[in-house]
């Protein structure tokens, strides 16, 4: 619950924290109905209302309630604020209403309020989570217009309803696949511009692909050591494939290892004073270096002594004995460990 | 140091073989498409080669990766793509298709030897939802002028097979001969028409790619058993069969885009069941889809799911027992974990410190 500067605030709501390009939340109503600016704004508005109050809410009440019961509190409260925006918007916009159809009242339970509450609304403070909830509707509102006016250019050719005059309209963009192409390469070019800067939080909150590709060369390693005998592939060139260039996976040490010779130093015989005959083992022994190791370092032999008396036992003459126990336990300490 | 830096990565150097092949089996589809459509379509091909290539090179330098040119697997996209359109489309149609698989798809994802997706059915794909006049809407062969686009006052409309099934017109498919067939006398794309390039270069397969010919074959047994079951035409089921491997772009599909090691699955059951799963989609989508040619979704689809093939064991009636598995280290453990969950956002404070 640190008081973090509000340009920090800031910074992470709109850029590095910003729920459509980092955090991959909220993403349904963007590709379904940011297909022209005029919508865009419509959803940001009413993202940005549902937001602030919902977030702020959450800090202030919310903070005691279990967890499963806030969730669905966020969602009552969500139809509480989009009711009257959406019979607003039904009365002094009735085409981008209709247009925008049912995904409108399904803004209530967008998962932006659900994972901003949970994940800082009740975990700080007042004023930390206002500027959070601003921040964070301002970066939703930004890239959800941006991506309106990429679709409504590409894929209507209009802006804000004018003819651009383009060549060619390409229709996927007003399909959703169009719009998750574009929030892709947006949030592409903007973490390539503010890796650099911002290399700890950004590299912190991005899907990286090429982990999937990690996993699949793991599981097809697997499937060589599952099946040693069996020929699961046709070349074996197919295996240069599967070693990444830094050797990231090292061969895992198989049970059989080859036989080793291992030579334990002669050790003089105390009786014979002769030395006693090499040994010589074969077979796997990957305890052999501790072996050798414990057979130098033999642990030093204590003379018995006499126990010390015990403190509840009193002597005829009724005196306490003697405290020596203390002095023992110090000296044994210092002989001991050597730490 | 001065002789590595001229050395070329072992890498580049197979993917320029596996290229360099693809590109000896697309030549004899190239010459046939000059021939009956003229200099128009060789002048297609070639632009589109070229812009390619200047795409991959400018594309290299905005995702920060050094251009593989050399590897001449963007060669090998700027050909396929036209080869898959109408000869009457404009050749901007052929521009945008190649600039969307190599700056869209093939860059931002991966490279030639892996990727999500496969840049040219991706491409297709692409272009059939922007244009779908223009991709099926094919000029009759041989009165095709190299000046004629869909727009042109002399432009001959042909009846392509894909449309004919499409359509149930049993009528249509009598007046087809076998011959036309065999030598690409029919309306469709350009490069996918003519069944005796296209049989001849699927038994080079047998020599020179053995490994990628299960998922061929896998492909069209299954697309071949559907047609025979699910006639879409009236004439008889064998006629049917014929039909089906010969319409619109599925043997092409069989031969080079399901066969692109980008996406192929890397084990030999894999192989075979991405070449039914993706068969059986495509059937499915030219049966009920929207468009009448559905194999380059089938094939997205497919690609999605192209690792999990990987998965798929056969029984083994091996009576030794399988050796035991090795223990996961932690180190292996903790970076398994780690690609398996999404960080939404650290949880600190009191509260709970629970992620969503």
């Amino acid at each position: 619950m640190s008081d973090r500067p509000l340009s920090e605030t800031f910074r992470k709501g709109v850029i590095t924290n910003n729920p459509l390009l980092f955090q991959i939340v909220g993403v349904c109503p963007v590709v379904a109905i940011a297909l022209s600016v005029r919508t865009a704004l419509v959803v940001a508005a009413i993202n940005a209302v549902e937001l602030v109050l919902i977030e702020t809410l959450a800090c202030l009440l919310f903070k005691k309630i279990k967890r499963y019961l806030r969730v669905l509190i966020y969602a009552l409260l969500g139809f509480a604020v989009n009711l009257p925006l959406f019979i607003l918007i039904g009365r002094f916009e009735p085409e981008i209403s209709e247009s925008i159809g049912i995904f409108l009242p399904l803004l209530a339970v967008n998962s932006v309020i659900a994972v901003k509450c949970e994940t800082f609304a009740v975990k700080n403070t007042f004023k930390d989570t206002l500027a959070d909830s601003f921040a964070t509707a301002l970066g939703y509102g930004l890239v959800t217009i941006l991506v309106g006016a990429v679709r409504e250019v590409l894929g209507s050719g209009t802006f804000l309803g004018k003819n651009v005059g383009l060549p060619y309209m390409a229709d996927a963009f007003l399909m959703p696949f169009g719009g998750f192409m574009v929030l892709g390469f947006i949030a592409a070019v903007v973490k390539g511009l503010s890796a650099k800067k911002y290399s700890d939080e950004v590299n912190g909150s991005m899907l990286d692909t090429s982990q999937i590709r990690m996993l699949h060369i793991k599981h097809l390693k697997q499937l060589i050591d599952e099946n040693e005998d069996d020929d699961i592939f046709f070349d074996d060139s197919v295996l240069n494939d599967l070693e990444p260039k830094k050797s990231r996976f090292k061969k895992k040490q198989k049970a059989t290892a080859p036989e080793q010779t291992i030579v334990i130093p002669a050790v003089t015989d105390e009786v014979t004073e002769k030395p006693v005959e090499e040994e010589k083992t074969t077979g796997y022994q990957p305890f052999a270096d501790l072996l050798k190791t414990l057979e130098s370092h033999e642990p030093e032999t204590v003379e018995a002594t006499e126990p010390a008396p015990d403190p509840l036992e009193l002597n005829d003459e009724w005196e306490l004995p003697p405290q020596e126990e203390e002095n023992t336990a110090e000296e044994q300490n210092d002989g001991g460990d050597g730490e | 140091m001065a002789t590595n830096r001229a050395a070329m990565p072992q890498e580049v150097k197979d993917t320029r073989k596996y290229s360099s092949g693809t590109l000896l089996m697309l030549a004899p589809l190239v010459v046939m498409t000059t021939y009956y459509y003229g200099e128009r379509a060789l002048r297609m091909v070639l632009l589109s080669a070229l812009t390619a290539v200047i795409t991959e090179y400018i594309g290299s330098i905005f995702v920060r990766k050094k251009a593989t040119l050399a590897d001449f697997n963007a060669l090998c996209i700027g050909i396929m793509i036209p080869l898959l359109l109408p000869a009457s489309s404009p050749l901007w149609l052929a521009l945008v298709g190649v600039v969307f698989a190599i700056a869209v798809v093939k860059l931002p994802f991966g490279n030639a030897r892996s990727n999500m997706f496969e840049p040219v059915s991706a491409a297709i794909a692409f272009l059939t939802v922007c244009s779908k006049a223009y991709m099926f809407t094919y000029p009759a062969v041989g009165v095709i002028k190299a000046s004629n686009v869909i727009l042109g006052s002399d432009f001959t409309e042909g009846t392509s097979l894909a449309s004919m099934l499409y359509q149930n017109n049993s009528i249509g498919t009598n007046l087809i001969s076998m011959l036309d067939l065999w030598i690409g006398s029919v309306a469709g794309p350009m490069g996918a028409t003519c069944g005796f390039a296209l049989l001849a270069i699927l038994v080079s397969m047998f020599f020179s790619r053995r490994n990628e010919l299960w998922a061929t074959m896998s492909f069209i047994i299954v697309c071949a058993v559907y047609a025979f079951i699910f006639p879409r035409v009236l004439t008889g089921r064998l006629v049917s069969v014929v039909m089906e491997l010969s319409a619109g772009m599925l043997i092409f599909a069989a031969i080079f885009l399901i066969t692109n090691p980008a996406i192929l699955p890397k084990t030999r059951n894999g192989k075979i069941f991405f070449g039914v799963f993706t068969g059986l989609l495509c059937m499915l989508m030219r049966s009920f889809g929207v468009y009448e040619e559905g194999v380059c979704f089938a094939v997205l689809i497919a690609d999605a799911l192209s690792e999990q093939f990987d998965k798929i064991h056969l029984p083994s009636f091996k009576r030794t027992a399988p050796p035991e598995k090795a223990p996961l280290t932690d180190e292996e453990f903790e970076r398994i974990t780690d690609t398996a969950f999404i960080d939404v956002g650290e949880a600190p404070g009191a509260g709970g410190a629970e992620n969503v």
